[in-house]
């Protein structure tokens, strides 16, 4: 039995796309409901105070351009199910590795479908950590989050191809704000 | 003759440092320091893989194997976001600065970070041992 064939299915009896990519990607107007990214968790005043900036700055274009970009994220999810697979298990192991991690106050973790000259196109994750963390611990959950989401694509995959093939799909990016 | 990748992070530090260019050129400074950032992690990477395990450099696709081999020769998963980040900041640098952002100082930001990545990267593969 090879690596790949002793590991569980990680694969959702159901498309799960992240929730508050298909809210918002169903509003029909731009309204207060309506975040300017695809934030998982941020405390309330954060999205408040950006919601009203985007608004006072009468930056209704940067609103439509984010809704472009979840919409481009939502299809491609709901086209991969390898892909979709993927941002729903490495999204409950990145909460879970957060929750015990006293320094992380608060993030968020924003999907984009990022489209480069000459490279394929990459789902990539982006995760905010306000600055509370410091440089080195946010290195260090950088590696936490790194090792799980190469272990994650390793269980979604039957082979050696698959397995490069979705590593070459991905990136993951941590940052602080 | 092989360069030393440190070099290529001291020189990143010698141009964050000192302010030698201005306005456009000052972005090019920005740019220069991400891509010397990718490049000495790059090298190192391959030289471990040269000299541990026999991996010979090759002719077309050696960003794609330095960064797999990464995790399937040095079993590295821990590393590898970090590093393929640091790839597509060279990419952004190189090839599609508009992505970067338009002021100086989301210039500034960018090679600021991709240095930090850079450094830590090469700390850690400093004491790379293989576990064969």
């Amino acid at each position: 039995m090879n690596k790949f064939e002793e590991l569980p299915n990680l694969y959702l009896p159901y498309i799960e796309v992240p929730t508050c990519i298909v809210e918002r990607t169903l509003q029909p107007t731009i309204g207060h409901s309506l975040m300017f990214r695809n934030v998982y968790e941020m405390p309330n005043e954060d999205i408040g105070a950006h919601i009203n900036f985007l608004r006072k700055e009468k930056r209704g274009d940067y609103v439509q351009s984010t809704i472009r970009k979840d919409i481009a994220v939502k299809e491609w999810l709901l086209e991969d199910k390898k892909l979709n697979a993927f941002s729903f298990n490495v999204i409950e192991e990145i909460k879970s590795i957060f929750q015990r991690t006293a320094s992380v106050d608060a993030y968020t973790i924003e999907l984009v479908k990022e489209e480069l000259p000459g490279l394929p196109d990459d789902l990539t994750m982006y995760i905010n950590l306000s600055n509370k963390v410091s440089r080195e611990e946010l290195m260090e959950l950088w590696k936490r989050i790194s090792a799980k989401s190469v272990e994650t694509i390793r269980k979604l995959s039957n082979n050696q191809n698959e397995f490069e093939e979705l590593l070459e799909k991905t990136t993951i990016t941590l940052q602080r704000y | 003759m092989a360069f030393n990748p440190e070099h290529f992070i001291s020189l990143a530090q010698t141009l964050l440092d000192n302010d030698i260019c201005d306005g456009e050129e000052d972005k090019v400074k920005f740019c220069t320091i991400v891509n010397r950032s990718y490049y000495a992690i790059f090298l190192r990477i391959r030289d471990i893989l040269d000299k541990e395990y026999g991996e010979k450099p090759k002719e077309q696709g050696e960003h794609y194997r330095i960064r797999m081999d990464l995790i399937n020769k040095m079993g590295k998963g821990e590393l590898f976001n970090t590093f393929k980040t640091l790839w597509k900041e060279r990419v952004k640098a190189d090839y599609a600065l508009h992505t970067i952002g338009n002021d100086i100082d989301h210039f500034e930001r960018f090679a600021k970070g991709s240095l930090f990545s850079a450094e830590y990267l090469l700390n850690e593969l400093k004491s790379y041992r293989p576990n064969y």
